[in-house]
């Protein structure tokens, strides 16, 4: 594997950097197996369901900063990208306020003949001058990709008359599969444009998250290893972007997430990152924990906060585990946390059936296989039917049907309703902090007591409704649309 | 020509899956991004029959763009039609398959033998805003399914602004209903529960079509009128409020040539109601401490004209300024301010046309409201307000903060809703202060 190339205009995507794949069908000991001799092959298919761009999630996760502009170059569709709301709601939490403004210069059909990077600049001069943003990126769209606009010289032009960073995301819609591809195109902008040499090193260890609702918990347990955090991007200033290189380590709550930017870092400034399982689980929690201690040379400490969290919780998990223990299970979420969930699934005596995870990184950017799969393939209780599947519903749909498990769950946005309505009950894993540690993973497991013994709602709302696919399909394999190689 | 889209509140033509989603039993498939369709159609109330999640994409990549995608395309309608259970399909394209030129339209004729109809709609994002492809998509779906037909008597058709993108359209398409009905006509809408295919089809055989709306969905609602022969009634205004409500429903009887009598007995049976509600809640509205009597509004040519008549002309309040982000055709602004402008006592609605959230709030802060200010508007507007010590209360998208499940403001009862929830805005308020 080669290193990272953080000097390109932009990074090569997953699929060419780590040999990622977005359609595969088997079991955990083939997928393994596969993964260790690099011959996991990738399935075109007959039918495929919309899913995520990686343009929106590099623009969407600009936004996450606190003090930016982003000025989307394309059409009024894919400059659609919200509010902030998360970004906002994170700030008002810490009391802070969130300035990040966005823009798209709603390209027209004319544009896509004459090219429009003169009103871009235009526009991108009126931001700089009249809003007065820390950094301005300009993010490109499939439009303004395919008709060949030249933003890089731009943002040259730009960044020699104005005194703020200015960067380029150029990661239109369909230049990958993999929508994480756009997270990689951001950090490497970020990298790029916003993180200045070391002047010191910093009682500082970056922390890539996404929503960081846990944050007031996990500042109190590092400062006892005698270290801020630094969370990224959601609640972080240019300011604090910029010193990300003088911190003493660099972890992730999703090496799924974090890989890029963990290793850019680590390539370029000598930051470790730290590569093991995430914190979800009993078992994630410490070795994650303790992985990060020893980077700072503080076990005792960590050995002992472990302590306190086992002796505060286990009792309690051991309890509600009598009921947890048997249930079989489905599960479909991201290319890490499908398996560190179901990790944590097994910690709790749950019988995986089915996995669908949302597409497949074989490697990860330090040359390792993902810490989460390196573990399940070792330690799971059982062999289970995986799939790699990026968030196509009728496949997930089909496995539900045909398995029909005692439990569902999800982490892609609007897919728990299509178990609910087959009567399976379905947890939604939105926050990522919610199984972490003892005290979330007593929280999960209260969360699956309650979705399998309330069954009215799902009980209500399956009795009520219709479903959209034929009986045709349902009686289909559900990787039957999958071409052969 | 490029312009500037601070804090965005439409979305591409390619949103017109909202549109489609609107339709019970409708499948849109799309020739795009792999991304389009959840950033597109990301509304609450999203789910249903089938979602964004379920809608078959081609996942535009690399090698269409290179190779073209029609092959890709043709498989995936095959398969649609076996895996999911539609009444319609209707195919979308997105940008790059437009530019690297795959033909829908051509691929779509190879399916004309289905069992099911397939529609093809031309939609990439750059040809213009989800306000105008709402009127592509229902003109190529009338010019599929809607035929000429024998009239039926008394059966009206009611359109109005796009599903999804007006958050309250559900609520808002039965309150019509609820007005049509009362003058004894059989309204007939297309979009929602229970409504679908059948209803669509039966457009032909109305007696006419009102299109309540200052300019969103003429075309198609035209189309019927020139190729169907169902007469239009174009009502440029969503009527709020007992004063809006009486005039639509005479205007409505004046098209349909009923006794003028039946009229004014159901006005005046609905407005003895409605103002019984405000007489007894008057005092609120009269001694509120902390609101004043002037608003802004930043919304849609739709909300900003039908709400600024209701607060004008029901409620004696004064707009300090409008401001309209959706991109309204040059063509069509006059007659839009005209509607924004049939207000009582010379009260003058000063319109402005602009897409720049960022410079309209500007501006807003530093209008007189002669007290605290008060602004309608879409979700970005509630950061304004909270920057300067107003009220604000959502009206138009985007509005993600509140669930309209089937609420409105239309009609006599919407009137009652939209000053209940304006007041209730002030009376947190006062509570704080």
């Amino acid at each position: 594997m080669m290193a990272l190339q953080l000097h390109l205009a932009d990074p090569p995507i997953r699929e060419e950097r780590l040999g990622s794949i977005i359609c595969w069908n088997g079991d955990l000991e083939e997928m393994t197996q596969a993964v260790s001799c690099g011959k996991l092959e990738h399935k075109e298919r007959r039918f495929a369901q919309a899913g995520i761009c990686p343009n929106g999630c590099a623009a969407s996760n600009l936004l996450s900063i606190r003090d930016v502009a982003v000025i989307l170059h394309g059409p009024s569709g894919c400059s659609c990208i919200g509010r902030a709301t998360v970004g906002r709601q994170a700030a008002a939490r810490i009391n802070k306020s969130y300035e990040s403004i966005s823009y798209g210069d709603d390209m027209d059909e004319n544009d896509t003949i004459f090219g429009a990077v003169d009103s871009l600049k235009k526009l991108a001069i009126d931001v700089i001058e009249k809003r007065r943003p820390k950094a301005l990126f300009i993010v490109n769209s499939c439009a303004s990709a395919v008709i060949g606009e030249d933003i890089e010289s731009l943002v040259s032009e730009l960044t020699s008359e104005y005194d703020i960073p200015i960067g380029n995301v150029n990661c239109e819609g369909f230049k990958s599969q993999v929508w994480f591809s756009g997270v990689d195109a951001m950090d490497h902008a970020i990298v790029k444009t916003l993180v200045k040499e070391p002047k010191e090193k910093r009682d500082v260890v970056n922390f890539i998250n996404f929503f960081e609702s846990e944050r007031k918990y996990l500042s109190e347990i590092f400062e006892k290893l005698g270290v801020k955090l630094q969370f990224l991007f959601v609640n972080s200033t240019v300011e604090e972007i910029e010193h990300l290189s003088e911190a003493r380590a660099t972890v992730a709550v999703c090496s799924t997430l974090g890989t890029y930017l963990g290793n850019a870092l680590e390539q370029k400034y000598g930051v470790p990152f730290l590569k093991t399982i995430n914190p979800m689980g009993m078992q994630g929690f410490e070795i994650w924990f303790k992985g990060i201690a020893a980077i700072l040379g503080k076990q005792r400490e960590a050995r002992q906060i472990i302590n306190q969290e086992r002796e505060k919780y286990l009792p309690k998990i051991e309890k509600v585990k009598e009921r947890t223990a048997g249930l079989k299970a489905v599960l479909a979420m991201g290319a890490g946390y499908s398996y560190e969930m179901a990790r944590v699934l097994q910690e709790l005596g749950i019988k995986i059936l089915w996995l669908a995870s949302g597409h497949l990184d074989p490697r990860q950017d330090g040359d390792n296989i993902p810490p989460a799969i390196d573990f399940i393939s070792k330690n799971s209780a059982n062999n289970f039917g995986t799939i790699i599947s990026d968030n196509q519903n009728f496949e997930i749909f089909n496995i539900l049907h045909q398995n029909q498990p005692d439990i569902f769950f999800s982490r892609h946005p609007g897919f728990t309703v299509w178990a609910t309505k087959q009567n399976i009950p379905a947890v939604y894993v939105g926050d990522e902090y919610l199984a972490m540690g003892y005290k979330g993973t007593l929280a999960l497991a209260n969360m699956i007591v309650d979705a399998v013994t309330n069954r009215s709602f799902m009980e209500n709302l399956s009795a009520h409704t219709k479903l959209p696919y034929t009986d045709w399909w349902l009686n289909q394999n559900h990787a039957a649309m999958h071409k052969e190689a | 020509m490029a312009q500037a889209l601070g804090q965005q509140r439409y979305k591409c033509a390619l949103a017109a899956i909202q549109t489609v989603h609107a339709i019970d039993r409708a499948v849109p498939i799309m020739h795009s991004g792999a991304g389009c369709a959840g950033k597109l159609d990301d509304s609450f109330g999203n789910s249903g029959y089938i979602s964004p999640q379920l809608y078959p994409c081609t996942c535009v990549g690399e090698k269409e763009i290179v190779f073209g995608g029609n092959h890709k395309l043709e498989d995936l309608i095959e398969n649609s039609l076996k895996i999911l259970d539609g009444d319609l399909y209707i195919v979308f394209s997105g940008c790059a398959s437009e530019i690297i030129g795959d033909d829908i339209v051509e691929v779509v004729s190879k399916f004309d033998d289905a069992n099911k109809p397939i529609v093809a709609v031309s939609t990439p994002g750059f040809k213009g805003n989800n306000y105008i492809s709402h009127d592509w998509v229902l003109s190529a779906i009338f010019n599929k399914l809607v035929q000429k037909r024998e009239k039926k008597k008394g059966l009206v058709n009611i359109l109005t602004g796009p599903p999804y993108q007006d958050p309250f359209w559900e609520g808002n398409l039965r309150a019509l209903e609820n007005l049509v009905s009362s003058l004894g006509l059989i309204p007939n809408t297309i979009f929602g529960h229970a409504r679908g295919i059948e209803n669509i089809k039966k457009l032909g055989e109305a007696q006419f079509t009102i299109l309540a709306s200052p300019w969103v969905g003429y075309e198609s609602a035209k189309l019927l009128e020139d190729k169907f022969d169902v007469p239009l009634l174009h009502y440029e205004n969503l009527p709020i409020g007992a004063y809006e409500s009486s005039k639509f429903l005479r205007a409505i009887a004046d098209f349909a040539g009923l006794d003028p009598k039946i009229v004014e007995d159901v006005i005046a049976r609905r407005e003895a109601e409605y103002y019984y509600y405000i007489d007894r809640f008057a005092p609120v509205f009269l001694e509120l401490r902390i609101m004043s009597k002037r608003f802004a509004i930043v919304s849609d040519a739709q909300y900003s004209v039908a709400v600024t008549r209701f607060l004008v002309n029901d409620m004696g309040m004064f707009p300090t300024k409008v401001y309209i982000c959706d991109n309204t055709p040059t063509l069509l602004q006059k007659k839009v301010v005209e509607s924004a402008n049939e207000l009582n006592y010379g009260v003058i609605a000063d319109v402005e046309f602009n897409t720049d959230g960022y410079a309209i709030h500007d501006e807003i802060e530093t209008q007189d409201f002669g007290g605290s200010p008060f602004i309608l508007g879409s979700g970005w507007e509630s950061f304004l307000a909270t920057r300067i010590g107003g009220h604000f209360l959502p009206i138009s998208n985007p509005i993600e903060d509140k669930l309209i499940i089937n609420g409105t403001y239309v009609g006599y009862d919407g009137g009652l809703n939209l000053v209940g929830d304006i007041y209730s805005v002030g009376l947190q308020m006062n509570a704080v202060q």
